[in-house]
């Protein structure tokens, strides 16, 4: 393998994943090339930077307020709260598909409006009035 | 012991309804999920979110769980698919914007986790990859996956994979030199 094909394998085979001949061929060229050794201790550097970011801890409350929610799910509430939402939300999201198409035929979004069913009913209205 | 239970047990409860193994699910993966969603999304709030939402879909997906795959792997494979319509869910929230409002947004406001300076640098520089190898090289680098366990969260070949990660690692190198 020349230099070129080695530092390609480089990633893989600092994961241990080479299988063991081209292991053997890599460890070998490296141990006498200087420019795929630095190729390699660049790549630990890169490693190092991910590994330098902070492992951050959930809240102490988290465990309980997924449970709450887990049981929230199971005994309908969710779903009741989600029919609610819809029945006043779909309506709404056909008034501004039909609002936005007045506006501006021209401008035809890449995605319908349903998808957007999901964002905050404060930004619809933040671009609803914008628009007026 | 309950605290010796291995994945596999507790997952076998969370099955039959236990609220307790499910707990126990919870504590064990709350951080190591967080982290790496935070990571790859780049939102803390969202993360949060999300992390919550991977356990609720354990639950719902337990009946379903075979033991072909590792609990681990199985979880981040949850953890993946709803990170990743978090992010298709901002790109189209953007294009929205973008049509209808002349100024920039921004999606990702104040980021209050950002404890420190090199941190903020290290997540401007992973939010310039794709998101497939900024999510194959966390996998691996941060959280140990061997290549096949990615590729069968990333639902790709190990070939696959090792491509992500080399490119991944050649990006963030380049991306660093800056
Ligand atoms: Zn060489």
């Amino acid at each position: 393998m020349n230099c070129r094909e080695i530092q390609k394998k480089i990633s893989a085979y600092r994961d241990k994943e080479s299988d063991a001949a081209i292991s053997r061929g890599i460890m070998s060229h490296i141990a006498e090339c200087a420019v795929c050794r630095e190729e390699s201790e660049a790549f630990q550097q890169a490693d190092d930077l991910l590994k330098s970011l902070p492992e951050y801890e959930m809240p102490p409350e988290f465990a309980g307020q997924t449970i709450l929610k887990l049981q929230a799910s199971l005994s309908g509430l969710r779903t009741r709260k989600s029919n609610w939402t819809e029945r006043i939300f779909n309506p709404a999201q056909e008034f501004f598909t039909a609002f936005f198409e007045l506006l501006e035929p021209s401008k035809r979004l890449d995605t319908p409006l349903k998808e957007l069913g999901d964002f905050p009913p404060l930004s619809m209205c933040y671009i609803y009035f914008k628009k007026l | 012991m309950r605290n010796e239970q291995s994945d596999l047990e507790l997952i076998r409860g969370v099955q039959s309804g236990d609220q307790g193994a499910f707990e126990q699910i919870v504590r064990r993966y709350q951080n190591r999920l967080f982290n790496f969603i935070f990571r790859y999304i780049g939102e803390s709030q969202s993360a949060e979110d999300i992390t919550q939402e991977v356990f609720l879909k354990v639950w719902q997906a337990a009946p379903s769980y075979e033991p072909r795959a590792e609990v681990s792997t199985w979880i981040f494979k949850i953890a993946y698919h709803l990170s990743l319509n978090e992010l298709r869910r901002r790109k189209r929230y953007r294009i929205f914007h973008d049509a209808f409002c002349r100024e920039e947004v921004h999606i990702c406001v104040s980021e209050q986790t950002i404890s420190s300076e090199s941190e903020s640098e290290i997540m401007q520089i992973l939010d310039r990859l794709p998101e497939n190898q900024r999510a194959a090289l966390l996998m691996r680098v941060n959280e140990g996956f061997s290549y096949r366990e990615i590729s069968q969260i990333l639902n790709t070949s190990v070939s696959a994979v090792e491509s992500l990660i080399f490119r991944a690692r050649t990006c963030l190198r380049q991306l660093r030199s800056r």
